[in-house]
């Protein structure tokens, strides 16, 4: 978020949490591909288990939220939220075009996984790019 | 929105970093303001018109 340039309580907070969802995501991914892999599972359990690694990623969002809420700056959050939409733009543009080239086309389209990664690299991009605009009216540098 | 801020704080010798502690808002939202790119709020532009003890027309002109 505004994160990596300043670190306000709420931004701190938040780079705590993603840090610790972050690691978590990490061993659930690793935990259940061995499952999966040592294992024949079938049923519930196997639903259950690739299920799993998404909670993470969509408390990571959640996190987001909750980062908003706590934010008590107001132009960070207005910031945050910009960046927010952008990847959000970038993700459903990215879905619309990949239904429609595999609609029309015998592509296999967008491959697995790369939705939440497209989001997060737009999100990145819009923040990198605010805080480049941020630096310009500078009259010090950036403690 | 054009405002007087840079002037202001100025005039009073702060930096960016100082009266971003004033107001207690990050440097970045203080630099925002001052080069355009962002009108705060009714209350901020409150609180950055009591800070300088002067009305909120005194600090920000309205464009219109």
């Amino acid at each position: 978020m505004g994160l990596c340039e300043t670190s306000t309580t709420a931004s701190k907070r938040y780079q705590r949490r993603t840090a610790w969802t972050m690691s978590g995501y990490v061993l659930v991914v690793f935990g259940t591909a061995w499952e999966v892999r040592h294992h024949s599972l079938h049923g519930w359990l196997l639903y259950l288990l690739a299920v799993l690694p998404a909670l993470p990623v969509i408390f990571s969002v959640v996190l987001m939220g909750r980062y908003l809420q706590e934010e008590t700056d107001e132009y960070l959050r207005v910031q945050t939220t910009r960046s927010i939409l952008v990847g959000t733009a970038a993700l459903l543009a990215t879905i619309v075009v990949n239904d429609f080239i595999r609609s029309y086309t015998e592509a296999s389209g967008v491959p697995p996984f790369a939705g939440f990664v497209i989001f997060c690299v737009a999100f990145g991009l819009a923040q990198m790019v605010q805080t480049l605009r941020n630096r310009s009216g500078d009259e010090e540098p950036s403690a | 929105m054009k405002n007087h801020l840079r002037k202001l704080r100025a005039e009073r010798g702060w930096s960016q970093q100082d009266l971003a502690a004033k107001l207690e808002v990050s440097r970045q939202s203080v630099n925002a303001i001052e080069t355009g790119r962002y009108d705060p709020s009714l209350p901020l532009a409150f609180r950055i018109a009591r800070l300088f003890e002067m009305t909120i027309e005194g600090v920000f002109e309205d464009a219109a």
